[in-house]
């Protein structure tokens, strides 16, 4: 119970400060009880154990009546507990008599649960270092069901009225050796006893006080302008956003200090606002801090109250995604053009509706690998090495048995990605078909980045060996195939290509420029240091 | 065949920077009696193409390689050259001195292409509104 303790501590410490303070005025040290006291409450009241102990027991049934307390009325009728003590004591007709939280609840143990009062009453509250009474923990439950309901006592009946007079008089009445009342210690300004520094509201100056450090506790500019568009009070925030100081903009113009708002929506919704005694909102873009900001602007008896928040933050992330959206069309809808291109291009020479579908099929797989790959990627690269495994994993292509694949990382860009990807599929299947990797030869594939006067450039060859020369027909490669490398690739990424068939198979070889817009070389590809 | 479109004989520039869809635009050009100029696939070479050749309109890609293609459009509304955009972004993405240009939304068939052309054509032969 060490916390207990400390906490216990800080509030006598608290006190005594607050005690001294009547006498020694050290308001310092008191603020410092009540700071080290709050602290100690950050994680937790042990008065909540108080309070669920109050609920246990308003909710047991017990007593000759085996009766728990929830039918009891609080005022509010039975049942009822939130927000009744906010309306206690008040005047109950079945007693005739106005009554506290204490007396009600005796009164509801007696009637509901038939208990004896007696021992209840006779010590309702607990000593220094005792545990809670049952009373007490109960009113701490009735209590806390009140929290945040604004006291409203109930001043119709005349019992209510007359208690009211009885207690104002009692508060006031001052005796004993002090001659101290109520009063003296808890009404008059700089003597109240008490763990909280709230201002003193009833006082002009302190009240003034009070509302400055609230608009100057917000993050909102806070602006209220008479009349005559005067500023006449001005947070902290929205002198900052100004550039200003609060004293340098109260007492000035609005137009004559910010001159380049005239003719704006700014200078518009203020004037409607204040001309049609309408509350106005609305975003503006201030070209002269290069900034939005939202305005909710509202009429007042002395002139206008403005509130000012800076939305750039939220105005610069709607326009990204909008943008990004804006992009992902595009890219959607590029990728049905380029789908729309192939379907044509695969209809024009397909022998048959079966011929077109199997060829089809394989070209979208392909360019959906591609895809696949790059979405995988954060930077939306592909790697050109990853790119080729994937496209020849449906034929029976492995590495190191029929086939090597040798190079340094190049990362390839999404359209890039997508022809190349394109190309391996044609050149995979027309091996397939010839024989490289059907009657025992094998593919080589390698690349090398070479450095020349342009910038860097990617030689990547595809040679097939170890076919009979029989299998493939002269002009066997004038398909698709061949076009994309010796048409296709010039075309869409710069560069040359080359094809040929040799002796004992082919050899595609492919030179590309590696732009920005193609790809690059993976510089941390170095090995391990 | 050629289809009688109204299109016959003219010649057009195809700007694309993607080879299989510029084949097919390609293509349905010339299915339409077109003589397609290019296509060409980027900005330096469609900058050249217009500067040297006299052509009857122009079918232009927006983003050419990374760039966006509208020097060349620059180019064309200096010399009166009519073109239209063929693009998967919406318009507002394009500058506001072309958001008014006749528009594909990519993809497109050879009917909607054959009518934008027109509509293209169509435009350039009003008299301008600033004349």
């Amino acid at each position: 119970m060490r916390r207990d303790d400390l906490i216990a501590a800080a509030i006598g410490g608290a006190l005594l400060l607050a005690g001294q303070s009547a006498f020694a005025q050290n308001a310092d040290e008191i603020r410092k009880g009540i700071e080290q006291y709050r602290e100690m409450l950050q994680d937790g009241n042990p008065a909540d154990l108080t309070v669920a102990k109050g609920e246990a027991l308003w909710k047991t049934k017990q007593g000759p009546r085996n009766a728990s307390l929830e039918q009891c009325d609080l005022g509010k009728g039975p049942g009822v507990v939130e927000g009744a003590y906010a309306e206690l004591p008040r005047y109950f007709p079945d007693t005739g008599k106005v009554m506290d939280a204490e007396t009600r609840i005796v009164h509801c143990i007696a009637t509901l649960q038939a208990r004896d009062v007696v021992a209840l009453t006779s010590k309702p509250f607990s000593g220094g270092g005792q545990p809670q009474t049952e009373l007490e923990a109960l009113v701490a439950y009735v209590v806390e069901e009140s929290r945040g309901h604004p006291v409203n006592l109930p001043q119709e009946h005349p019992e209510e009225i007359a208690s009211y007079r009885r207690g104002e008089k009692a508060f006031f009445y001052r005796a004993g050796p002090y001659d101290f009342s109520c009063a003296s210690c808890h009404s008059a300004d700089n003597q109240r006893i008490r763990l909280q520094d709230l201002p003193n509201l009833t006082k002009a100056e302190s009240a003034q006080r009070a509302l400055e450090a609230v608009l100057s506790s917000i993050s909102d500019g806070f602006m209220t302008v008479d009349r005559n568009w005067r500023f006449t009070r001005v947070n902290a925030k929205a002198a900052a956003i100004a550039g200003m100081t609060p004293e340098a903009m109260i007492g000035r113009r609005v137009w004559d200090l910010f001159p380049d708002t005239v003719g704006t929506m700014l200078h518009r919704q203020a004037n409607r606002a204040a001309t049609k005694r309408v509350a106005v909102e609305f975003e503006y873009f201030c070209p002269r801090l290069d900034r939005w900001f939202e305005y909710r602007i509202y009429p007042s008896a002395e002139g206008l109250t403005i509130l000012e928040n800076d939305v750039t933050a939220r105005k610069e992330g709607e326009r990204r995604r909008r943008l990004l959206t804006a992009e992902l069309q595009h890219r959607v809808k590029n990728n049905l053009a380029l789908i729309r291109s192939l379907s044509t291009r695969t209809l024009r020479r397909a022998q048959s509706l079966e011929d077109f579908a199997e060829t089809f099929e394989g070209r979208l797989h392909a360019l959906a690998v591609a895809q696949t790959l790059l979405s995988r990627s954060a930077a939306e690269e592909v790697d050109l090495h990853e790119l080729l495994s994937e496209e020849l994993l449906p034929y029976d292509a492995r590495e190191g048995d029929n086939l090597s694949i040798h190079g340094p990382v190049v990362l390839l860009k999404p359209k890039t990605a997508q022809l190349l990807g394109l190309v391996f599929h044609e050149l995979a299947t027309n091996a397939v078909k010839f024989g490289a990797l059907t009657t025992g030869g094998r593919i080589e594939i390698g690349w090398t980045i070479e450095a020349t006067k342009e910038g860097q450039l990617l030689n990547w060859s595809w040679v097939e060996t170890g076919v009979p020369a029989v299998s493939r027909p002269a002009d066997a490669e004038g398909g698709f195939g061949r076009d994309l490398v010796e048409r296709g690739v010039p075309y869409q990424l710069g560069g040359t290509s080359r094809f040929e068939i040799t002796g004992n198979g082919a050899r595609y070889e492919l030179r590309v420029p590696l732009t920005e817009n193609v790809g690059k070389l993976r510089l941390t590809d170095l090995g391990p240091v | 065949m050629v289809s009688e479109s109204g299109l016959e004989g003219l010649r057009i520039l195809l700007v694309e920077d993607e080879y299989l869809p510029a084949t097919e635009v390609a293509d349905m050009l010339d299915a339409l009696g077109i003589e397609v100029i290019g296509p060409i696939p980027d900005l330096e070479g469609a900058m050249a193409v217009a500067g040297r050749e006299t052509f009857d309109g122009a079918i232009l890609d927006v983003n050419l390689r990374g760039e966006a293609v509208f020097p060349v459009a620059e180019q064309l509304l200096a010399r009166n050259t009519p073109f239209l955009f063929a693009t998967g972004y919406d318009e507002w993405v394009l500058p506001e001195r072309f958001r008014d240009f006749p528009r594909l939304t990519k993809p497109f068939d050879k009917l909607s292409l054959e009518r934008m052309t027109l509509r293209m054509l169509e435009r350039s032969s009003r008299p301008t509104e600033a004349g």
